[in-house]
């Protein structure tokens, strides 16, 4: 089921035993004995480009009744299968490119050469975008054309032929995606070998639907989507039923491919939401920075250990999406940083709610009176867990801090949240709300420093001015906030409230 | 004369037209002609500017001067248009006579061209053009408006281009309430059109789709032809079954397979327009084709009825869905007019074979040359010699039941 799985150029190669003491020891899979396994040589993943063959068919199930069905669906898949490894292929490319005028254009052509040929404008017309072309998250897309024959032409012969016998049968048709993903050396020409492969791994991924199609037998569509967790350092094509939003349906069969595929049990990595796009749908995130974080230098605490969020966030703060919520809009805009963390890390498909909605689901639990909705008015952590747990079905936790100054004396209950849950803290209290995304520490001096992404920011989507003006940055108890005065007011009481972490998959 | 229509320009050989007219203006016993115009079409989509070339005037047949029936033009001017090749199309309507005469025919003439336009459904709304005695010549649009008539270049500027085309050998399942054969062998054709979308071709080496832009004469021409062989290429998810929806159960009648056919296709195209225009001719060719060759068997069934095997193939009680039948559909025959001296410029007709003809080769090139002599009031159609012809299925097809339980 993994050798299915996997993309055209990647395989099975041996087996790794755990020793008691010492390191692993590895073997041929084809028992050829002891193998030598060694790092990859500098530049060896530069080196390596990917394409995509994606196949939409439909599988015409005939049977004379349901207890055939599981039969019909072999026999269209041997037929479909049959029709795809015995076709001579010409592999067509179309790379976009944009005009003058804004318009994007593509360049085609069937494809018979190397990558490279691409980046160094041998395809003259592929232009400079094509030097991008290649990698995982964007591979050059491939589409199967089949050729007419040159034999002499003959007239055609068009047959009907009407079902055998007395029995009735009935016909179910199923729609599948297929996707190759093929990983190669940039310079290696795309010759009949590798077309072949693809053509076979089409084939295998066919023949691997067919445990979903029976398995699902209500579901009509089905489609091979393609994963590259950070835990793999390869893309796996994972067959499921297009079953849309409703990612529960799947959860026993992730569960199980996340033992198979030796993934952490604790996170999603192969829902439906966490598939390579490459580049198609839309981004609902579009014109908004995420991870602003990454661009900042190191906090200055000695001898310290970072603990960050984990995964991505969108920083959402004052006067976004065109909506003026200056002066009283900061805890809703970390509301909204936290649930992008959650939706971007694949836990839940929500769209972030806006300022009019958080207050609409307030008045709906009851928290708030109708007059709420459309007001300016602030809310603090106690209603962001509301939100969370209403809208997203996410528990929380509440640090609490009598004051401003006892912050520093809970840091390594902070840094357990980080390394244990990773989700980004909002930070509610005194008179400003903010967002933690991480706390670097001394355990032995009590030395630390807090990163601080602040949604009082007003201006533009531009990492220089956020960075540069101490919008995201890391703070120690005493500095200023970024809009001035005191970060941490050492006499106000503050909630940290702590998003948990479903542990699902 | 009305306002002038800025966005239609009708072009046309000078000498092409004058000499046509002098052939017309010897015959002292003529007292007019009526017929068919037949041309290429230069699309301009971005300019919604239509450029018609004239490259034949095809005499409506059986009628006196041009007292002519609306009904019968528009008929003849539907099977003209089966016989056409690729990027040529019916494009209007032409009469010869004198200027008071067509001025009191303009109503009957708009009607004609208006029930050209819906019988044809052409890419642009079809012209009138009128000719007289002095040369004269002037071209009106369908509501009669004065259309600009320049002369241009033909000869070397038409370049034909032909390939071969087969047709999809998947099975389709025939599934679904309410049908009958008919329908189903319209749902093949309507599957064969749909595969074409998205059709590729080589030229040689050279990669053409629907969006190459390089004028036709880069790819290389010679003796009116493209240099370069061309091949067919269409996308495979079309072929293998990719045409119905994901679906619940229904009940299932059989399969249509298209057990043989590599089809002739030809097209011509401008030499100055983008090479995706070889790619539109050969698209419209093969459409046209496939329709031509159902729409002629099915006539051919209807005149034989009884004694044709799909005439009682319907009578099962079932509409034709409990019998297996072997359709051999009409096999193509192209010919053209030898170059006379009414300049003409070789254009390609096409005659499809029907199955009461018996004999040999001689035979079947005689038949078609007399059918497309009458149907064009032409003398002088040759077969066409440059590879495209089609032979018969000469294989005994079995009629057979499909047992859907068998791999």
């Amino acid at each position: 089921e993994v050798s299915a799985m996997l993309p055209v150029g990647v395989g099975v190669l041996g087996r790794c035993q755990a020793r008691d003491a010492g390191e692993p020891a590895w073997s041929h899979l084809a028992g050829r004995g002891d193998a030598e396994v060694r790092a990859v040589p500098e530049g060896f993943k530069a080196e390596r480009g990917y394409l995509r063959c994606a196949l939409d068919l439909q599988l015409d199930l005939v049977f004379s009744s349901k207890d055939d069905r599981a039969q019909a669906l072999d026999r269209a898949v041997e037929a479909a299968a049959k029709n795809i490894t015995g076709t001579d292929f010409e592999f067509l490319y179309k790379v976009p490119r944009e005009e003058d005028d804004g318009e994007v254009a593509h360049t085609s052509g069937f494809f018979a050469t190397s990558l490279n040929a691409f980046a160094k404008g041998e395809l003259s017309d592929a232009g400079a975008e094509a030097s991008a072309l290649g990698s995982v998250d964007s591979p050059l897309n491939l589409e199967l054309f089949a050729a007419s024959s040159t034999a002499a032409p003959v007239a055609p012969v068009l047959k009907y032929e009407p079902t055998d016998g007395e029995a009735k049968f009935e016909c179910e048709t199923v729609a599948v995606h297929l996707d190759a993903i093929v990983t190669t050396l940039r310079h290696s020409v795309f010759d009949a070998g590798a077309k072949a492969s693809v053509a076979a791994k089409l084939a295998a991924q066919l023949g691997a639907m067919k445990a979903q199609i029976l398995a699902f037998p209500q579901e009509k569509a089905f489609k091979v989507y393609q994963y590259s967790p950070a835990a793999l350092s390869y893309v796996v094509g994972i067959a499921y039923p297009d079953v849309g939003s409703d990612e529960m349906k799947l959860f026993k069969r992730r569960q199980a491919l996340h033992k198979k595929l030796l993934l952490p049990l604790d996170r999603p990595l192969i829902r439906l939401s966490n598939a390579l796009t490459f580049g198609e749908g839309s981004n609902s995130f579009a014109r908004k920075l995420t991870n602003v974080h990454e661009a900042l230098g190191p906090s200055g605490v000695k001898g310290g250990t970072q603990y960050l969020v984990k995964g991505t966030y969108c920083y959402f703060h004052y006067m976004q999406d065109r909506f003026d919520d200056a002066g009283w809009g900061c805890a809703y805009r970390s509301l909204q940083t936290i649930i992008s963390w959650f939706v971007l890390n694949n836990y839940v498909n929500n769209k972030v709610p806006g300022h009019r909605d958080i207050q609409q689901t307030l008045v709906n639990i009851g928290d708030k009176p109708a007059t709420f909705v459309g007001s300016k008015q602030w809310i603090g952590a106690i209603e962001i867990s509301f939100i969370l747990d209403t809208l997203l079905d996410i528990s929380s936790k509440v640090i609490t801090f009598n004051s401003g100054a006892e912050i520093p004396t809970k840091a390594r209950e902070i840094a357990h949240h980080f390394e244990t849950q990773g989700t980004p803290i909002m930070i509610g209290g005194g008179v400003l709300a903010y967002t933690l995304l991480g706390i670097d520490y001394n355990e032995s001096t009590g030395e630390c420093a807090f990163l601080i992404l602040d949604p009082h920011y007003t201006e533009g989507e531009d990492i220089k001015k956020i960075t540069g003006g101490a919008w995201v940055g890391w703070k120690r108890l005493g500095d200023n906030a970024a809009a001035g005065g005191d970060l941490f007011v050492k006499t106000a009481f503050y909630n940290f409230l702590c998003p948990q972490r479903p542990v699902t998959v | 004369d009305g306002e002038a229509d800025m966005k239609h320009t009708v072009l046309s050989s000078e000498d092409f037209l004058d000499q046509r007219v002098n052939v017309l203006r010897r015959n002292t016993a003529l007292k007019g002609q009526v017929g068919l115009l037949v041309g290429l079409r230069l699309p301009n989509a971005k300019a919604e500017r239509h450029k018609d070339i004239i490259l034949d005037l095809v005499p409506t047949p059986e009628t006196d001067g041009t007292d002519f029936e609306t009904a019968w033009a528009v008929e003849h001017g539907e099977q003209v248009d089966a016989s056409l090749a690729g990027g040529i199309e019916v494009i209007g309507f032409y009469l010869y006579c004198p200027d008071d005469q067509f001025k009191k025919l303009q109503t009957k003439v708009a009607t004609v061209l208006k029930r050209l336009n819906t019988a044809l459904k052409p890419s642009a709304p079809p012209v009138a053009l009128h000719l007289d005695a002095r040369a004269k010549k002037t071209c009106k649009s369908m509501d009669m408006k004065t259309i600009e008539l320049k002369s241009t270049k033909v000869q070397n500027n038409l370049v034909r281009v032909q390939s071969v085309y087969s047709l999809s050998a998947f099975p389709h399942v025939s599934s679904g309430g309410q049908s009958t054969l008919m329908k189903e062998l319209g749902k093949w054709r309507e599957r064969e059109s749909a595969r074409l979308k998205g059709m590729a071709i080589k030229v040689g080496s050279t990669f053409v789709d629907a969006t190459s832009s390089e004028p036709v004469i880069d790819l290389g021409v010679k003796g009116g032809q493209l240099a370069g062989d061309v091949a067919i290429f269409t996308p495979f998810a079309k072929a293998a079954g990719n045409s119905r929806s994901a679906a619940e159960a229904s009940s299932v009648h059989g399969r249509v397979v298209c057990s043989s056919g590599s089809v002739a296709c030809v097209g011509y195209v401008h030499a100055r327009e983008p090479v995706s225009t070889v790619l539109e001719a050969l698209r419209m060719d093969l459409k046209r084709s496939v329709k031509a060759r159902l729409d002629q068997y099915v006539d051919e069934a209807m005149e034989f009825a009884d004694e044709h095997p799909l005439m009682l193939a319907q009578k099962d009680g079932a509409d034709g869905l409990e019998t297996p039948i072997a359709i051999y559909l009409p096999s193509r025959r192209i010919f053209v007019k030898e170059a006379g001296e009414a300049s003409d410029f070789g254009l390609c007709y096409t005659h499809y074979m029907p199955s009461s003809v018996e004999g040999g080769e001689e035979e079947a090139i005689e038949e078609g040359k007399a059918h497309l002599e009458e149907l064009l009031s032409a003398k002088g159609l040759v077969p066409f010699s440059a590879g495209a012809q089609e032979r018969e299925n000469e294989e005994e097809e079995e009629e057979c039941f499909w047992s859907p339980l068998e791999r």
